[in-house]
């Protein structure tokens, strides 16, 4: 897939984002928040939708955060095709996605990368 | 869209192209992928339209993760210029290519018989219409010159050679191309149907699963491509595998793979991916002004840079993870390249 593409996935499909900051490993609060989920049960921490990229993103401690959904589409397919180690983001699944209106959830370490640009998500335990 | 519309589209439109020809293994549908993706091509755009060609690809058709190959979609012209044209209706690799190809007429009609010998119908005609109303690059994949590149004279093309890493690339386009493995079952069965379609095998599918059954379930045994080729083609590999089990033909097919980068006559034949044209036509370097880059350059950047004004950094540490993954697949596979075989960073195999 395109970062277009990505892009306007981020921009059409936001709204239906929770982010819960995992402050450490052993974080079991956002549980509470599962049961309604589009996440698959008992699939909730390994993020799957985007095959952990959005989840695992590392950056400097000084970074800039994301500013708008098309240079994080750059950073995200960058990373899929020319990182480490080669990760698959599956387009088919993304637009299963789009067409449904249950919310997902991104259990994630660095929510300030992310709280300025996913304005219409929902931002827990920051 | 018949022949003469393709070939008046081919004409008008051939400024807008860039080729980059290079040899199967060696990172091209990476580089290209690299490209596309840091710069402002058609490719992009024509990957957002949903035609014939599309819908029956996916996302990662080669299941990039375990095998380190790249898929590069060519939405335009359906990949017909990349698979080349051959003479002959199976498939089958070292079938001669078709040399043809003395006006866009004639690589019109080629074209659009290899598509239907693939399925489709016909092009994307909204696509090619969008295409000749705007102006950005679109970049196309190709595997050996063939003549009808004298046709694209306001093209850019490039061709890769492999210089002094040539052993190692030539160990890269045999494991590659040829052992391309797949290990689940689904996966095996998936690899049996598309071969068996290609093929046309006077054998059914039945007897093939049957053949292939001591490795079918166990995901630990790769299946090769090779091996399918072979099944698959006895009379073109003379290889009598009713004698061996699947087992012993795989491990003989291995060692065939695996070595034969290192005879001295495919190192002459192969190695720099110029076979046709300097066996045949080094005239044509100049006829049909073939950009020469060394695997070298692409490598370290130095190529992208120059030519595309991309960061030389960026891309020769983009390179950098390609080639540690194709140490991790070689090494998955049992692979270990020769003793003193020169590869790009050496540094980084020195425990390998």
């Amino acid at each position: 897939m395109t970062h277009k593409q990505l892009q306007t996935w981020f921009e059409n499909n936001n709204h239906k984002f929770i982010f819960y900051n995992l402050k450490d490993s052993n974080d079991t609060e956002w549980l509470k928040h599962s049961s309604t989920l589009y996440n698959t049960k008992n699939d909730y921490k390994t993020e799957w939708l985007l095959n952990g990229l959005l989840q695992s993103l590392n950056p400097p401690a000084d970074a800039e955060p994301f500013t708008n959904f098309n240079h994080l589409s750059q950073v995200l397919i960058n990373k899929a095709r020319y990182g480490t180690e080669y990760v698959s983001i599956k387009y088919e699944l993304l637009m299963e996605f789009d067409k449904q209106d249950k919310e997902y959830l991104f259990c994630i370490v660095q929510p300030r990368m992310f709280t300025s640009l996913f304005k219409q998500s929902t931002f827990l335990n920051v | 869209m018949d022949y003469k519309q393709l070939a008046t589209w081919l004409e008008n439109n051939q400024h807008k192209f860039i080729f980059y020809s290079y040899a199967g293994g060696t990172g091209g549908e990476f580089v290209c992928s690299y490209l596309a993706d840091n710069l402002d091509l058609y490719n992009n755009t024509a990957s957002e339209f949903n035609t014939p060609y599309k819908k029956r690809e996916i996302d990662d058709l080669w299941d990039s993760k375990t095998t380190n190959r790249y898929n590069f979609l060519d939405p335009l012209l359906y990949n017909s210029l990349a698979n080349g044209f051959r003479k002959g209706e199976d498939l089958v690799q070292d079938i001669e290519p078709d040399t043809s190809g003395e006006s866009f007429d004639d690589l019109a009609r080629m074209i659009l018989t290899y598509i239907k010998r693939e399925g489709y119908e016909t092009l994307d005609s909204k696509l090619l219409e969008d295409f000749n109303n705007q102006d950005k690059k679109y970049l196309i994949r190709l595997h050996r010159v063939l003549p009808y590149m004298k046709l694209f004279n306001k093209s850019k093309v490039y061709v890769v050679k492999a210089d002094k890493w040539h052993q190692y690339t030539s160990l890269l386009v045999e494991v590659k191309s040829l052992l391309a493995p797949v290990y689940t079952l689904s996966d095996k069965m998936n690899a049996l149907r598309d071969a068996h379609r290609n093929y046309k095998s006077n054998s059914t599918i039945d007897e093939h699963v049957t053949y292939l059954q001591p490795i079918l379930n166990e995901e630990d045994i790769p299946l090769y491509d090779y091996t399918l080729q072979v099944m698959l083609n006895p009379s073109v590999f003379d290889i009598d595998i009713s004698s061996l089990n699947i087992k012993e033909l795989q491990k003989m097919l291995w060692q065939l793979v695996v070595y034969r980068h290192l005879s001295d006559k495919y190192r002459i034949d192969i190695h720099e991916m110029l076979s046709y044209l300097k066996t045949y036509h080094m005239d044509w370097i100049e006829e049909y002004n073939i950009n020469l880059v060394t695997f070298e350059d692409v490598f370290l950047g130095t190529w992208a840079n120059t030519e595309f004004d991309l960061n030389k950094e960026d891309f020769y540490n983009s390179m950098v993870r390609w080639d540690q993954r194709n140490s991790l697949y070689l090494k998955r596979l049992g692979v270990k390249p020769k003793r003193g075989i020169r590869r790009p960073n050496q540094v980084l195999y020195n425990d390998s």
